[in-house]
């Protein structure tokens, strides 16, 4: 494999790690902090990437589908987590993972009844369909460029908010210690809503920035979801740090692994996830476990 | 001198920068009651968790009747003879008095019984109870007892894995005055032909039932020995009882 | 634990009407029965890690799967047809990998033991579904159902309907009667109080990990005796009896029928083949019926249906 190939697959895995970590980050806070197995995640990712579709058909424009879908999608996480996650706070993880998983086989049939079983294309945004070159045969598509620095911008927003301000702070503490959340303050409830909202338009502007990449297809959602949660305990449930530094292992594990060793790629994302666990079972940087 | 039942050379545990206990050497007596005083948040309890195999040490060694156990698993550490009992009860809520007793006896039976029931490790569980008083609330689930009488569940647990050495954290916290009597006199009775260590802010009965009292202040021991001389000592005198005025 | 009478007495009536289905002679019913059954043995096996040990697995339709690619394995190549050598070998296999499976998923406690189970299940899937030497994502057709022969004459038949019918019905009483009797003696009653506070059991001496994976593997063996006799009832086996989705609804089972009661998830089995039976003839949206009906009893009927049947308890 040439040299200039490697750097695309290095960049691919890149991007792909970087989309990866806008679905984690939301995934681990809000296991972290709400401390709720949230199996529908993806289903959030998969209604970004849909309204994308659906919105760049009518409009041409990606740009629309971002202003539009990610406030829209916020305000649908915030009535999902008002009407149902709400229900699931101190509850069982039995229970937490099977209302979302029912959740999932809802949002699937309502997402089939709308859209039906094709694969949808999403165009490329037209600013954006170049390609910047690598080496004299290769080049890499500029909206891939695009992507990763909006994913890293964003992430770059994650870290200013949860480290700078007094809502990242509380986040912070309601992740080490979700019981003192509630010691905080009367503003509880509105940041667990917040912070659910936050994960949910997180998982759906990675949806909708990936539509053009991956194609809008059924059961896109899952796909995303289990490797998220693979990223999320990898890192370290409630670590956004490790939820980046797992999502970038991930990426390129599973792009150099397709490369590689494509007969065990599928498989290869797992295979490093129980490895991590086996070194450190609460992940890179999770809470270090102090009953033995 | 012969050599301590337990004893710990330098044992420090570390959370971050701050050393919760901090190089504590002592040396258990066997057959003796020995007991931990200090300030709050001098360390007592988590000294307590490294005995008992619940926090693994930053640094420093643990000795249990000459075997180093600085590194063994509460299970295992419990079957060598350490009972232990905590602050605040720490029993199966929904499970009956003789169902938690029946488990702690249990424990010592040599294979699990895939076949019948364990009726030895139910007559020993009973003894406990009967001993700690509760012979009447044994189909009381755990959740229904007063306060005192849940730390008089956790004696009967401790006391039904027949332990040799018992580490106790603060048994007559919260305990109104008639019951604490109560529990101090099961705790002596108890401790006649084993080993008790205890944590306890209750002055007049630590000076009461311990031979040698050994002082923590901020994770250090600042001094250890027969309660008459910790008394008159003025190091702690200025570091701890003086904090007693009421 | 003793029930109440009239759940005994619906059980025992459940039972025997179950093994009088073959009577109808309508072959839709007898399998559908069968199916139900198959699923009852999972189930309830799948009730000993959730509902006592407190391990909620996503990985139990691994060893669903591997039971019933061995028995087409050792089938289709090996041409192994009598039961007294394929069934042995299909549980000690799901035994095995749940031993291994176990043993590594243990390390982890909490949400990450889910998510490793979830893993290993992912991993399996793939393995069976992109390997064309495996069936690939079409899965294996297996060339004949199991027979037991004595002495030159066919004695039992798991191709014929009845036969699978009775032998399935045999081994979900024979897994519950075990299962009952283990969660009724010290082991199980362990279980249970290791769910309830694990660190207080290590305390009070017991290796608590180990009971758990013991349960794993028990748990485990019993899911493979299930995909063994799914693979005999449909005479196929294929990668999506692994994967999450297959996990995640023999969890609603356990979760719909009444986890920690055994007999519930067996309940919980039949009521959801009955559901999705109907939702499939309903509307081509059946499976956002199956959804409903998930949220509504975890937010409804958390105890499930042997919640309701128990009325309430101290």
């Amino acid at each position: 494999m040439t040299l200039p190939l490697f750097a695309l697959q290095l960049l691919n895995g890149v991007e792909y790690g970087l989309l990866l970590f806008l679905v984690a980050s939301g995934l681990t806070l809000i296991f972290g902090v709400l401390g709720v197995l949230n199996f529908a995640h993806g289903s959030f990712y998969m209604l970004g990437a849909y309204l994308a579709y659906w919105i760049g058909e009518r409009t041409g424009s990606l740009a629309w589908a971002l202003a539009l879908g990610v406030p829209l999608l916020f305000a649908t996480g915030w009535v999902v987590e008002r009407l149902a996650i709400s229900r699931l706070y101190g509850r069982d993880h039995l229970s937490q993972l099977l209302l979302t998983y029912g959740m999932v086989l809802l949002f699937n049939e309502l997402q089939r009844a709308l859209f039906g079983n094709e694969v949808h294309g999403v165009a490329t945004p037209r600013p954006l369909a170049f390609g910047l070159p690598l080496g004299e045969l290769q080049s890499w598509p500029a909206y891939r460029a695009f992507t990763c620095v909006a994913c890293l911008l964003v992430a770059a927003a994650i870290r200013h908010v949860l480290l700078r301000t007094r809502f990242g702070m509380r986040v912070r503490a309601g992740a080490v210690n979700p019981e003192m959340v509630e010691a905080l303050g009367v503003d509880v409830r509105r940041l667990l809503s917040i912070l659910f909202s936050a994960g949910t338009a997180l998982a759906a502007l990675a949806g909708i920035l990936a539509a053009p990449l991956t194609t809008v297809y059924p059961g896109m959602g899952e796909g995303v979801l289990i490797v998220s949660f693979v990223v999320v305990v990898i890192g370290g449930i409630g670590s956004v740090k490790g939820a980046f530094f797992g999502a970038l292992l991930v990426g390129l594990a599973d792009t150099l692994g397709k490369v590689l060793v494509p007969a065990v790629s599928s498989a290869m994302v797992y295979a490093v996830m129980a490895a991590v666990l086996l070194w450190r079972p609460r992940g890179l940087f999770g809470q270090p476990a102090e009953a033995r | 001198m012969a050599e301590g039942l337990l004893e710990t050379e330098g044992l420090t545990r570390r959370f971050g920068a701050l050393a919760a206990v901090d190089g504590v050497s002592l040396s258990i007596e066997r057959g003796t009651v020995h007991a931990i005083i200090g300030p709050n948040g001098a360390g007592k309890s988590t000294l307590l968790n490294l005995l008992s195999g619940e926090l693994l040490a930053t640094s420093g060694r643990v000795r249990f009747r000459g075997k180093d156990v600085t590194r063994a698993p509460p299970d295992v550490l419990s079957r060598m003879g350490i009972g232990r009992s905590y602050q605040t009860a720490n029993v199966f809520p929904e499970l009956t008095c003789a169902e938690c007793v029946w488990l702690a006896a249990h424990s010592r039976v040599p294979a699990p019984s895939w076949r019948g029931d364990d009726p030895e490790a139910a007559v020993r569980g009973e003894a406990a109870l009967r001993a700690c008083g509760l012979a009447g609330r044994r189909l009381s689930r755990a959740f229904e007892l007063s306060y005192g009488e849940q730390r008089q569940l956790e004696i009967a647990m401790m006391l039904a894995t027949d332990p040799e050495l018992l580490l106790v954290d603060e048994p007559l916290a919260g305990l109104g005055h008639d019951e604490a009597r109560r529990v101090l006199a099961l705790l002596r009775e108890v401790a006649r032909e084993r080993t008790l260590v205890l944590i306890e802010h209750d002055m007049d009965a630590v000076f009461a039932v311990a031979q040698t009292v050994t002082v923590l202040v901020n994770g250090r021991l600042l001094e250890t020995g027969p309660p008459g001389a910790i008394r008159e000592s003025p190091r702690v005198r200025e570091a701890y009882l003086g904090e007693e005025e009421p | 634990m003793t029930l109440p009478r009239s759940v005994r007495a619906g059980l025992l009536v459940g039972a025997i009407a179950l093994a009088l289905v073959p009577l109808s002679g309508d072959r839709f019913w007898v399998q559908f029965a069968g199916k139900v059954m198959v699923t009852c043995i999972f189930a309830v096996s799948l009730d000993l890690l959730v509902g006592y040990a407190g391990l909620v697995s996503l990985a139990h339709s691994a060893f669903f799967g591997l039971s019933a690619y061995l028995l087409a394995g050792l089938t289709n190549q090996l041409g192994l047809v009598s039961p007294l050598v394929t069934l042995p070998l299909c549980l000690a296999f799901a035994a095995l990998a749940a031993l291994l499976i176990g043993w590594l998923s243990l390390r982890a406690t909490g949400v990450y033991f889910v998510m490793v189970t979830l893993a290993f299940t992912q991993m399996l899937y793939y393995l069976f579904s992109e390997s064309p030497a495996l069936g690939g994502s079409d899965g294996v057709f297996i060339s004949q159902r199991p027979r037991l022969a004595v002495l030159g004459r066919t004695v039992v038949d798991l191709g014929d309907r009845t036969d699978a019918h009775a032998a399935i019905w045999v081994a979900l009483v024979l897994s519950f009667l075990l299962l009952r009797r283990l969660v009724r003696a010290p082991f199980g009653r362990v279980l249970t109080a290791i769910r309830i506070n694990e660190p207080r059991m290590r305390t009070l001496g017991y290796a608590t990990r180990r009971y758990k994976l013991a349960a794993f593997v028990l748990g485990g063996a019993l899911a493979g005796l299930a995909g063994y006799l799914d693979a005999t009832l449909y005479g196929f086996v294929n990668p999506a009896q692994f994967g999450w989705r297959q996990s995640g609804l023999v969890l609603v089972t356990v979760l719909l029928g009444g986890k920690g009661t055994l007999y519930g998830p067996a309940v919980g089995a039949a009521l959801l083949g009955v559901l999705e039976h109907f939702a499939q003839r309903a509307t081509e949206h059946w499976s956002a019926v199956v959804g409903a009906a998930v949220v509504a009893v975890v937010l409804f009927l958390p105890r499930g249906v042997a919640g309701l049947l128990e009325g309430s308890r101290g």
